[in-house]
């Protein structure tokens, strides 16, 4: 893994079945990320408590990533729908707060999307650095 | 012997000792909390409120005091002590607050026993306080031993403001004293007509205060009365918020925890609890005592009315009635120990 | 309107249809209330209605869960009594709702009206057994203005501006205490294995303890602003409130305690919701 941005920390909740899948398809592709992220594997992101979230950013996580299956493909049917609508309010919650919107993302990635998953971090990297960087 | 200072002068006395001290004193904020705060300058010192939210016992007794940091190096672990408190002044404090940081240092003195962290910060605070021109409609402090609008307990400098537009600077202790022969040239004798208008001062103030409670009668009223039924109705709107005990001059409760930040590196700290608080007898285990709302909601007025009577012979109050005020549902603690 | 009120109660206690019949008392002064429980008809002569009675009552139906009530809400508090109702927090059958016809509140910390009561379409009361008084709703209707002109500034205005809040919080958990909805026997905040908050009050530790109890009532605060007035420090949590029931109407199109049948957003999905931005 290259290209890392120094001192930053990003936390990547990742769901079991499908984006923590990818992420190692990531490795087996020989795709590169910045190393920046560091994965947490959560069963689902229907499981993903947003007070969690909200802890990684108090304990000084400058991004966090939560990543699971495509809509439709949940390993417990249903679980990611939940989180798609959890996800709109607490990245709007975050930001009332002051927690910028380049700070918290999500993305759904399947166990084959080793690519994708490289881009979802190259991507969160940059516009988490980019927070950083310019305020 | 008692001075006089121009009440323009306070400000230019504030500015003299933000230069060699950390001076806190009420101020004002963009939603109008009037809370101790650390002033940059004296115009920041905001004189028109009675009483500030909460008490200026959180700048001797703080909130959350660290005790030692547990740190590791290449040497090994070692404990680490936390910086030695500044020198502070606590400005425009009222007798009521300067009462209560008194019944604190008795109670943090207690047997033989010194708390060393509070000890050391109020041996280097000096506490001036200013006699209440308006006490309010939640004001009781005449009630109790000594307790008046112009009560110098507790305070090292009491002054009192008279019609003049100047005020009558009372040195208590020796950093009292201090500041008035420190900065002599904003202070100047006062007379016996200085001295005759304070005690009018005095009886205009309490006149107002029309609350008068009979302490050695609730006492024993509530000697007897830990199992009343009165208990059972009076703590139903009582919501076991903090509120009351957070704002309160005189409450001392508090609880030490640990907070680690990875394997090794920790710190001791000690924060206040409150008794409102489910947590606060919660021992190890699970077993709570005083789970019952009711049983909580007794002990603030039993420790504060009887049981501190008991071991001190004073009230665990001053009778500031800012739990009055702070109470979301507007509990009187003056009512409820009445009717018992 | 107090002597209507009083009878009306009298009659309910008396011909046993409650247990407990909560309203508001004087309180320490002329400017104050407090809540007051009566059980007797005797006791009924305390129970007054006036511009002061500013606590949301629906706060003790999750306290007095066995006991059959009557309460005395606004129109404001009413939604909570149905909130609360749908929360299967307390049967509907125990609570006899006695709406009390409002024009508008004061703050006892500003003496001023706050601004629900100045934009506010429940003056009289909707969905009450029975109803006190009449009033007439505010001529304009109840907006976001104000938590619309916050979201412009800048996160780190923003950050600044809670920092400076939070800095303030004592942590005395009224605002906690008196909502609600906060009804959790357990608190994530009492938690302490594992321990979610710490005891130290710092205006870190502050703020997430806000930011998760605001998370946790999204789609159930009825933006009563029980926890703003309640709080002894003044920190506009309103702000906060407001900005919940602006993102359930904007987001799901939902108002807590507005329509007993529609479930609430978070614990429900629709397969065609919008991906919002999901990479």
């Amino acid at each position: 893994m290259d290209n890392k941005v120094p001192q930053l920390n990003i936390v990547g909740f990742l769901c079991n079945w499908c984006s923590y899948a990818g992420a190692d398809m990531t490795g087996l592709g020989r795709n590169t990320y910045p190393s920046n992220i560091k994965v947490i594997r959560i069963p689902c992101t229907g499981r993903m408590d947003p007070m969690m979230i909200i802890e990684a950013f108090h304990n000084g996580a400058d991004g966090v990533l939560v990543s699971g299956c495509h809509p439709g493909d949940c390993h417990y049917t249903e679980g990611n729908y939940y989180w798609r609508r959890r996800y709109p309010h607490l990245k709007s919650l975050l930001e009332h707060f002051g927690i910028d919107k380049r700070r918290f993302h999500a993305s759904w990635v399947s166990a084959s999307e080793g690519k994708k998953f490289a881009e979802v971090v190259k991507k969160v990297t940059a516009e988490v650095k980019d927070w950083r960087d310019n305020g | 012997m008692a001075y006089l200072i121009i009440k323009d002068d306070i400000k230019n006395l504030l500015d003299e000792l933000i230069k060699v001290k950390a001076v806190f004193a009420p101020k004002k904020d963009a939603e109008d909390t009037v809370l101790f705060g650390k002033l940059a300058s004296g115009a920041e010192w905001y004189g028109d409120s009675l009483l500030t939210h909460t008490t200026a016992k959180d700048k001797v007794y703080l909130q959350s005091e660290t005790f030692f940091k547990i740190k590791k190096d290449k040497n090994g672990v070692f404990l680490e002590d936390p910086a030695e408190p500044a020198e502070t002044v606590i400005f425009g404090c009222r007798p009521c607050d300067a009462r209560g940081f008194d019944i604190i240092g008795k109670l943090f003195n207690w047997s033989g026993f010194v708390d060393e962290y509070y000890t050391k910060r109020i041996q280097k605070t000096t506490i001036i306080t200013i006699s209440c021109e308006k006490p309010e409609s939640t004001c009781f402090c005449t009630s109790f031993l000594n307790g008046s609008p112009v009560n110098s307990t507790g305070s090292d400098l009491l002054l009192t403001p008279l019609k003049e537009g100047s005020c009558l600077a009372e040195a208590i202790t020796a950093k009292g004293e201090a500041i008035i022969t420190g900065y002599s040239r904003y202070f100047k004798e006062a007379g016996a007509a200085e001295e005759k208008a304070k005690i009018e001062f005095k009886t205009e103030a309490e006149k107002k205060i029309t609350k008068k409670l009979d302490l050695p009668g609730i006492k024993q009223k509530l000697d007897t009365s830990f199992d009343s039924s009165y208990w059972d109705t009076a703590h139903l709107p009582c919501v076991k918020c903090g509120a009351c005990t957070f704002v309160c001059p005189t409450c001392y409760c508090f609880d030490i925890t640990e907070k680690a930040f990875d394997n090794i590196n920790s710190e001791r700290v000690r924060s206040w609890d409150t008794c409102m608080s489910e947590l606060f007898t919660r021992m190890a285990g699970g077993v709570n005592p005083r789970i019952d709302t009711k049983k909580r909601f007794r002990q603030r007025f039993m420790h504060k009315f009887n049981y501190h009577v008991d071991n001190f012979k004073e009230e665990l109050c001053t009778g500031c009635g800012r739990c009055i005020k702070a109470c979301p549902v507007s509990i009187d603690i003056r009512s409820v120990i009445e009717n018992v | 309107m107090d002597k209507e009120l009083q009878d009306l109660i009298k009659k309910l206690l008396t011909e046993k249809k409650v247990d407990y019949a909560i309203g508001y008392e004087k309180a320490y002064d002329e400017f104050s209330t407090r809540p007051a429980f009566v059980t007797s008809a005797e006791d009924t002569a305390r129970l007054i209605f006036n511009k002061y009675c500013i606590n949301n009552l629906g706060l003790y139906l999750t306290k007095l869960k066995k006991n059959k009530i009557a309460l005395i809400c606004k129109g404001c508090d009413i939604p909570t009594v149905r909130e609360l109702v749908k929360e299967k927090q307390f049967s509907r059958e125990n609570v006899i709702v006695i709406g009390a016809a409002c024009d508008g509140v004061l703050d006892k910390r500003t003496g001023k009206q706050p601004e629900k009561c100045l934009n506010c379409g429940v003056k009289q009361p909707k969905g009450a057994d029975f109803t006190v008084g009449t009033a007439k709703d505010s001529t304009t209707a109840r907006n976001f203005n104000d938590v619309a002109e916050f979201e412009k500034k800048s996160s780190k205005e923003k950050m600044q501006f809670w920092d400076r809040q939070f800095e303030k919080c004592i942590r005395c958990y009224a605002c906690r205490n008196v909502c609600p909805v906060c009804y959790c026997p357990d608190c994530f905040a009492q938690r302490s294995m594992p321990e979610y908050l710490n005891k130290n009050v710092d205006a870190e530790e502050n703020k997430m303890f806000h930011m998760i109890r605001m998370q946790h009532v999204f789609g159930r605060c009825t933006d009563c602003k029980a926890c703003d007035t309640a709080c002894p420090v003044n920190i506009p949590l309103t702000l906060l409130t407001k900005k919940l029931a602006k993102d359930a109407k904007e987001l799901f199109n939902y108002e807590s305690g507005a329509d007993m049948d529609a479930r609430p957003p978070l614990s429900t999905y629709d397969e065609d919701d919008p991906e919002s931005g999901i990479m």
